[in-house]
């Protein structure tokens, strides 16, 4: 049971780099939450907010997201890369890009912000000249394939709108109202962010836990459904629809996650594997996070009445770190502990396996190091979330600073999984055999 | 050159993920030797899984540094598929399906 055949996939010094990045997304969106002020727990659309979303949705994840890909479509799904060189230059490109466009929303700098948001627009561009054919197509392939073909058609949207949004800031061309932007997160977080994470699932929960006696039996249609949903759900919520319309769009966008969390907790009680690791143990915390990001996107849906304190920037704030934090970062985390580890055992220890000891996955990286790095970081989101949800802006800041803490042990960690020579644990090598490091 | 040598060899080559050798998780479905002539019939824990290929040329690997003369062949086979229920005792303990 491994993860992928890396001899068909991208070199470690190509896909090593979105990794190492990623964790300064959050860190930037940790320490913005630690500087929020009172506007934070009033208006969901303050521009610290704003900042904090984008540094966390584009800065950390979709950059992890990006390295994924890269490595998972050559390597696990039969795709190929376009371009190595242009892998490198992306790479280069969303990184200014991100750290520019977040310091642009944060300052309210609109024209500064259009401009990095075009550097943004060609990230992505340089990113789907290589995802395409690297994914393969959305109606054929494995499961995992199709969810990603999809996905990659949500950044395509939500960037679009985006950057429409951006220019109607700056050109006045009509107002961006809260439905407006409600469509284009949505497209974001459920149709970027949460098909990934769904389509990576199918391919890897069964895989790090040896799941045979159950197999996905819905993987398709709440595929079919959840793309259909959110597409439909977000261009009615462009219009500022009423109470009623919101809630039945709440209901019906929430509904394939839900289907899908379901699936996956069927997988993952039915696993042979039953010892549990940090992506076992991230698996089921996500789990968590996804149920409570559902009931939160169900209330705030309902708006005032339903808002704590009758502030709906509350308990949208709250939902977005769950969903944003919780399932799709706990999620992250978890596999990042298993990817990274992976790609250095291939690419540093491979040649030698059988003819020395070497070390195997769970020796490159340390387990007690992750479950720390997994249990700040969820902490830090249920305070955040407790802080949004309370009206307190000295708890909302705690969950930023513990956000912020999470993402530099996260990011020493995969520095020394990348860096560090590793060795064998004690039991796997025999008296007198030479350890390949 | 006896089965029971090669099988010790083949201990040598641990999956990556799980930390287990593959005679263990009872992946070496079948093991012929003739003469200097070594054939393993192996698989996967699941069709679907990637590393088909770089298992078996870890076993090359393996065969090759270890065999002096002679000739290997790999052939990966999923008839019948691997089930958890073929690995050894002490597999199922690092598995967790059964206590130490």
């Amino acid at each position: 049971m491994t993860l992928a055949a890396p001899g068909r996939g991208p070199a470690l010094g190509l896909v090593a780099p979105f990794f190492l990045a990623a964790p300064a997304g959050l860190l930037a969106a940790g320490l913005i939450l630690t500087f929020s002020n009172g506007d934070t727990l009033l208006a969901i659309n303050a521009p610290r907010t704003v900042a904090a979303t984008h540094a966390a949705v584009i800065g950390w994840l979709t950059t992890a997201i990006f390295g994924a890909i890269y490595q998972l479509g050559p390597a696990v799904l039969g795709g190929r890369l376009a371009s190595t060189r242009l892998v490198r230059i992306h790479f280069a490109v969303h990184a200014g890009a991100v750290s520019t466009f977040v310091w642009a929303i944060w300052h309210w700098e609109v024209t500064v912000m259009a401009l990095a948001g075009l550097g943004l627009i060609a990230s992505f561009v340089l990113f789907l000249i290589n995802a395409v054919p690297a994914v393969g197509s959305p109606w054929r392939g494995s499961l995992p394939s199709r969810y990603l073909a999809v996905s990659l058609g949500f950044i395509v949207l939500a960037a679009g709108f985006g950057m429409t949004w951006v220019g109607a800031l700056e050109h006045l061309w009509f107002p961006v109202t809260m439905g407006r932007l409600s469509g284009h997160a949505h497209l974001g977080l459920v149709g970027w962010l949460g098909l990934t994470v769904m389509g990576i699932a199918y391919q890897l929960i069964p895989m790090f836990n040896v799941v045979q006696r159950k197999q996905p039996v819905a993987g398709g249609r709440i595929l079919a459904f959840t793309a259909l949903a959110t597409v439909g759900g977000a261009l009615v919520l462009m219009t500022d629809p009423g109470l009623w319309t919101r809630v039945v769009v709440a209901v019906v966008m929430t509904a394939g996650p839900a289907a899908w969390g379901v699936e996956m907790l069927r997988l993952m009680l039915a696993r042979s594997r039953r010892a549990l690791d940090v992506q076992g143990r991230a698996t089921f915390v996500s789990l968590g996070f996804l149920a409570v990001t559902i009931c939160l996107g169900l209330l705030a849906a309902i708006g005032e009445t339903a808002s704590p304190g009758g502030e709906p920037a509350r308990i949208l704030l709250a939902y977005g770190i769950a969903g944003v934090g919780g399932w799709a970062g706990v999620t992250l985390i978890g596999n990042s502990y298993k990817i990274l580890p992976f790609l250095v055992w291939y690419h540093r220890y491979r040649q030698f396996a059988g003819i020395r000891p070497v070390p195997v996955v769970a020796d490159i990286y340390s387990e007690g190091v992750a479950r720390a790095t997994l249990a700040v970081h969820a902490t830090a989101v249920v305070v955040a979330m407790a802080g949004a949800l309370l009206g307190e802006l000295d708890i909302l800041r705690t969950g930023g600073a513990l956000l912020a803490l999470g993402a530099v042990i996260h990011l020493f960690s995969l520095v020394h999984i990348v860096l560090a020579p590793h060795a064998p644990a004690p039991k796997r090598v025999r008296p007198g055999e030479v350890i390949a490091r | 050159m006896k089965t029971k040598d090669v099988e010790q060899m083949l201990r040598r080559v641990i999956d990556p993920e799980l930390g287990i050798d593959i005679v263990s998780l009872g992946l070496v479905y079948g093991i012929e030797v003739d003469n200097e002539d070594v054939r393993i019939a192996m698989t996967t824990t699941s069709p679907q899984c990637p590393m088909g290929e770089a298992l078996v040329g870890m076993v090359e690997s393996v065969l090759e540094y270890g065999l002096r003369d002679g000739t290997t062949s790999v052939e990966l086979v999923f008839d019948p598929p691997w089930d958890v229920r073929m690995a050894d005792r002490a597999a199922l303990q690092e598995l967790g399906l059964i206590p130490r």
